[in-house]
């Protein structure tokens, strides 16, 4: 671990801005990603794409507000190819920057995962659970229900990401104010949530926090219960009997980037069944195709149409985000 | 970001600190090559690295969003990065053994991060970066996750293996405490500039921004207009007190800001006479609280104002609420701002 005439680190350095990536010569080559999946995935995907096709990634790697903006700078010289991982609102209302692409995988989307006139196509689910630590809080005394989760006796036991860092927290907290009927009835029984959690910065520490017995239960992400499990964590996946949401998230090829066949390569590949497969067996993301028989594929997920989904009005909780991210904070502090 | 010029020594602990936003957390990931600049250069020694991809810098990263793989043993982790630069399993082996013994969790490589605690999954963390020996060490708020008594005891643990590896260490954080108990200098960010960049006795007793002397510790900021030179020491007018201050030239008459720690203000006991060289200052105790080693007094000035101040703990003398006393203090202690100042 030497640290040798090298180790000293100067740098004169400037402001944060776009950069155009592009490169003319090896053309169709290699394809830029802008991405706000996780490192796992993307290790997974990318290594086995180019073996396969040859076709060298250069992924940029931020979180889906960010990418997005970076591709709205850069519309007159887009340096992306592809934009993935990013959510269906985030698409829709950045449609004009996509190029339309009619997918080989087209026909084993369902048209609710699909930009009617094929400008973005859907790529994983996550539907929104809740984790339990069978170790710490043995099966049959855990929660069966979002509503289950406002009693008392759970008070500093449920960990849950700060919905100002998290999209998937934020779709919680804006789903169980409808959930529990909408209006100042829905928040008051959302504030006795907030009052039994233990806000973190991010999931990745929820997660770890209910894979390593830390809290007794968790809000997350449908994949991450199934890693840790995976792991050896003694993590059980609970799917509220009352119903929960499917968060899709989607992939487009961007327009005018400097690679449009090998996006189209790309489009392509990350849906493909056997590469959907491949993923569930590391990574356990949901596909938004629906012809693949998960009993069958490690992790035993349960089928889509065996879960109680909820209605979500997606666009209307993200146009007023700003503010109810406020209204959350609020709750949050009095509550603490 | 805007115009930054820094350098950073060889083998130094340098921390990045500032409020959420400031970009200390931007500028890191600049070094690391997640995100690019507009114009300018990084170097390591005289080696161009902002033109490489993260992989190629040579720099070891313990980031936020860079999570332990859950479903990898703590052996499997920490050989990540050995694998993915095609280091044979031989040499694997020895090195992340090594790893482990320096972040003292020998014997552990065959568990699963599920049966390990925060802070041992974070030295597991800390021991990935630094299996690829890495010249430069990143971490981003390494312990915002830990309860406050075993951020204590990391951060000491984090200092002591760099002080033992003398590696080059960059280190961002929001905790101006944690950022005075382990670095060498500080650069202190705010709206994506850096405020003032110092050792820590440096930045807390001279502060050259009314930001950077509230964000470190706790003082007291007083409104005034500066007395006029009666041939006496310099004096700023707070209400209808007087608070002399060191030198400040010619400025009769302006508004000014006069900061000054809590601990700086000692209580003179009844009948004792101001040291040489000290100022003084009436007030009544308005407000005890007896934490212990501490006791934290509020108190008012003449006119209204009330200063924080604190004194450590002595049972010979006893302060109620209502009691007036008289304070002391240096006057070279105290910092004194324009009024616009932030």
């Amino acid at each position: 671990m030497k640290s040798g005439p090298f180790g000293a680190l100067g740098f004169a350095l400037l402001a944060l801005a776009s950069v155009c990536l592009g490169s003319k010569v090896e053309a169709q080559q290699k394809v830029v990603i802008y991405s706000s999946n996780d490192d796992t995935l993307h290790k997974l995907v990318f290594a086995a794409f180019t073996k396969e096709t040859g076709i060298a990634v250069e992924p940029i790697s931020a979180g889906s507000g960010v990418v997005m903006k970076r591709i709205q700078t850069e519309k007159d010289r887009p340096g992306g190819d592809i934009v993935w991982g990013v959510s269906r609102s985030l698409l829709d209302t950045n449609k004009q920057y996509f190029s339309a692409y009619l997918s080989k995988n087209n026909d084993a989307t369902p048209a609710e995962y699909r930009e009617p006139t094929n400008l973005w196509i859907g790529n994983n689910l996550h539907l929104l659970v809740i984790l339990q630590n069978t170790k710490v809080l043995p099966e049959d005394q855990g929660p069966k229900t979002w509503a289950d989760l406002l009693d008392p006796k759970w008070k500093g036991k449920i960990a849950f990401t700060d919905p100002a860092n998290s999209g998937s927290a934020y779709s919680t907290v804006t789903m169980l104010v409808d959930h529990f009927g909408g209006g100042d009835a829905g928040w008051s029984k959302v504030k006795e949530l907030l009052a039994n959690t233990k806000v973190l910065n991010r999931s990745s520490l929820v997660f770890q926090g209910v894979g390593n017995g830390e809290y007794p239960l968790g809000i997350s992400l449908e994949y991450a219960g199934y890693v840790w499990a995976a792991g050896g964590a003694p993590v059980k996946t609970i799917y509220p009997a009352d119903g929960t949401i499917a968060q899709m998230e989607g992939v487009a090829i961007v327009k005018g980037g400097p690679n449009p066949d090998a996006a189209k390569v790309f489009v392509d590949y990350v849906n493909r069944k056997d590469v959907r497969e491949m993923i569930i067996k590391d990574t356990f993301r949901r596909p938004a195709r629906q012809d693949l028989d998960l009993s069958k594929l490690p992790g035993n997920m349960p089928a889509l149409t065996s879960i109680k989904l909820l209605p979500y009005k997606e666009v209307a909780w993200t146009d007023v985000r700003a503010a109810t991210l406020e209204k959350i904070k609020d709750l949050v502090q009095e509550t603490r | 970001m805007r115009n930054i010029t820094l350098q950073i020594e060889d083998g130094e602990f340098f921390t990045l600190l500032g409020p959420s936003g400031c970009g200390k957390t931007t500028l890191l990931r600049m070094i690391a090559g997640f995100t690019e600049l507009e114009a300018g250069e990084i170097r390591i020694g005289d080696r161009r690295i902002d033109i490489l991809p993260p992989h190629r810098r040579n720099i070891g990263m313990v980031f936020q969003n860079y999570a332990i793989f859950p479903n990898l043993t703590v052996a499997g982790n920490i050989a990540y990065g050995l694998k993915a630069r095609k280091v044979g399993n031989a040499e694997i082996a020895t090195r992340v053994a090594d790893a482990l013994a320096l972040v003292r969790l020998h014997g552990y490589s065959e568990r699963w991060p599920h049966q390990l605690s925060g802070g041992q999954l974070q030295r597991v963390a800390i021991a990935r970066a630094l299996v690829i020996r890495p010249e430069v060490l990143l971490l981003d708020e390494p312990l915002s996750n830990l309860d406050a008594r075993l951020r204590v005891d990391m951060r000491g643990e984090i200092r002591e293996l760099q002080q033992r590896l003398n590696i080059t260490t960059v280190y961002v954080t929001h905790d101006q405490e944690e950022a005075l108990a382990v670095s060498r200098r500080i650069a202190v960010m705010q709206a994506g500039q850096i405020e003032q960049l110092d050792v820590p006795e440096a930045i807390y007793r001279r502060p050259t921004s009314l930001f950077a002397a509230q964000f470190m510790g706790t003082t007291n900021v007083l409104t005034g207009t500066v007395a006029p030179r009666a041939g006496g020491p310099a004096r700023v007018r707070v209400g209808s007190a007087e608070v002399e201050v060191a030198d400040l030239g010619a400025r009769e008459g302006e508004t000014v800001r006069v900061c000054i720690r809590p601990e700086a203000l000692q209580v003179l006991a009844a009948g004792q006479a101001a040291p040489a060289g000290m100022a003084k200052l009436q007030a009544t105790i308005v407000g005890v609280e007896f934490i212990g080693a501490l006791s934290r007094l509020d108190v008012e000035l003449p006119g209204g104002s009330v200063l924080k101040v604190a004194v450590l703990d002595n049972p010979a003398t006893l302060a109620r609420s209502g009691d007036s006393i008289a304070l002391v203090y240096d006057p070279a202690r105290v910092i004194v701002f324009p009024q616009g100042a932030s």
